[in-house]
């Protein structure tokens, strides 16, 4: 059971940490601590959601505690922990990677072309505002009005899962 | 909402997520989300769908089976605390020793349970103003800190690397150790060390860092676009000066003793203007130092002060050269504090005003 549900969260849950922290070894250690604080304390856990729910609020406090520890070694990252409604989550009713995988195909093919593709840059390629604004010769200001209209149409679209 | 208003917010959140947003912009955003819940609620599900449709971070994690061998061994590693309970506990009921004691015991173990990987702990050292401190870290790097600073080590150093904070100055003697390099992060550079001798200069408050090597070698990361670093290796008896308001570095050959001298408690000053020994002295007794009177600011120095106070330092200029100084009589402020003791440096032979 344990094994299951390792391999079937680990690496959407690593992503989810990466959401926090940008970074990928913290994310993963991270991840793992919750993890083992699971099987330690699998008796006494009284989950009342769903063991995803459990595990990504979990992990959000971590990263939360995470971006505190940071801040007492690092105090130019001051502001960003104040502005901490950045942070949350509503983990109950939060997609996976590997679930927005398979519905983001149909609602990626009702956008525009541009938008679409725009995104795809981004979001698959990992390519900078600047670098799409650079390859498809317009400006930085009109990819980031495409990315901000394509998530507001995949919103739209994926209102029901989200 | 009006709809440029709106589009503005939109911008602002796609600019956030890329990472691109400035602080004020970050204010601005997390202000828009506090005013209402469905900003909010709209923030927390594009958001989701921005970091849930990358592809491109997913691609090199480390792979699942790994993971798990690992979350498999902290595991078992933890387990003899664990098993010795539960025999124990079985044992107990046959010979049926008192709850209380069971219970006593339980406790005892559950608060022994130890976390398995122990954070380290980060102290932090300040060196008061016109003083130096000394200290040996745990690996057995020595570090000498200069007036006014402080650095923030582990207790213990478990990471991959052996990484402190400085903000100030600090001289190093690092402990070889090739697997695990030692690194001096200032606000705004990075020094990378295996085992060598190096002094580094970052006040936050101070645009120039400096790094001066004595023996070894090192790399140094300066911040260059992007959050990213590149790096410069330095060879010995060599000064780097990086700006970090104009990006601008300087290497230099130089006698390194001058740099280092501090550490025995001397001021060494190797004809270098007397705008450079003012910054100096500013920066040792923690006092402000104005120089009136463009004629003496280059006048050069050629001193090595050891041990003296501030007023022996400012009468031995004084002898030395043409020129005369006094100190600004201090008010409190309205918080009842004095502000920082200010010496004004003026040509001989003329008044101070």
């Amino acid at each position: 059971m344990f094994t299951e549900i390792f391999s079937v969260y680990y690496k959407d849950l690593v992503l989810f940490a990466y959401s926090f922290t940008h970074e990928k070894e913290d994310s993963e250690e991270i991840v793992q601590d919750v993890f083992v604080k699971l099987w330690e304390d699998h008796e006494k856990i009284n989950i009342s959601t769903s063991i995803k729910s459990y595990l990504l609020k979990s992990i959000q406090n971590k990263c939360i505690d995470w971006h505190r520890h940071k801040k007492v070694i690092n105090h130019h990252s001051n502001y960003i922990i104040e502005n901490s409604l950045l942070y949350e989550y509503d983990t109950d009713n939060y997609i996976l990677s590997s679930e927005m995988e398979l519905i983001i195909e149909k609602a990626l093919a009702s956008l525009p072309e541009n938008v679409k593709e725009t995104f795809e840059m981004s979001r698959f390629e990992g390519m900078k505002y600047q670098e799409i604004a650079d390859k498809l010769n317009v400006s930085v200001r009109t990819i980031e009005v495409r990315i901000s209209k394509a998530l507001e149409l995949l919103r739209e679209s994926l209102i029901d899962f989200l | 909402m009006d709809s440029i208003e709106e589009e503005n917010n939109r911008i602002l959140i796609v600019r956030y997520l890329s990472g691109e947003a400035s602080p004020e912009e970050v204010t601005e955003l997390n202000k828009w989300l506090g005013a209402s819940g469905a900003n909010l609620l709209y923030f927390q599900q594009v958001k989701n769908i921005w970091y849930s449709s990358n592809r491109h971070s997913l691609k090199d994690l480390s792979d699942t089976n790994k993971a798990f061998k690992e979350v498999n061994k902290r595991i078992t590693l933890r387990s003899p605390g664990f098993n010795f309970w539960t025999t124990w506990k079985k044992i107990a009921a046959i010979l049926i020793i008192p709850l209380i004691l069971g219970n006593l015991l339980y406790f005892l173990f559950l608060t022994n349970n130890n976390p398995g990987r122990q954070e380290p702990v980060y102290n932090e050292l300040f060196a008061a103003f016109g003083t130096r401190s000394a200290l040996k870290l745990s690996d057995g790097t020595s570090v000498w800190l200069n007036s006014g600073s402080s650095i923030k080590y582990p207790d213990k150093f478990i990471d991959k690397d052996r990484k402190v904070f400085l903000n100030g100055e600090a001289y190093f003697e690092v402990e070889s150790n090739p697997e695990k390099p030692f690194i001096v992060e200032t606000s705004s550079i990075k020094v990378r060390a295996t085992g060598t001798k190096f002094n580094v200069l970052g006040y936050s408050s101070i645009n120039e860092n400096e790094v001066t090597l004595v023996s070894g070698k090192v790399e140094v990361g300066l911040p260059c676009s992007n959050d990213k670093f590149k790096s410069t290796n330095m060879e010995i008896n060599q000064h780097l000066t990086f700006d970090k308001n104009t990006g601008a570095v300087t290497i230099v050959n130089e006698d390194t003793y001058k740099y280092i001298s501090w550490k025995e408690g001397k001021l060494v000053f190797r004809n270098e203007p007397l705008t450079e020994v003012a910054k100096k002295i500013s920066q040792v007794f923690n006092i402000d130092i104005e120089i009136r009177g463009k004629e003496i600011e280059n006048y050069s120095y050629r001193a090595t002060f050891q041990d003296e106070s501030l007023a022996e330092i400012l009468k031995l200029l004084k002898i030395s050269s043409p020129i005369n100084y006094y100190e600004i009589k201090r008010n409190p402020l309205p918080d009842g504090s004095f502000p920082r003791k200010k010496v004004i440096i003026y040509p001989a032979g003329k008044k101070g005003i």
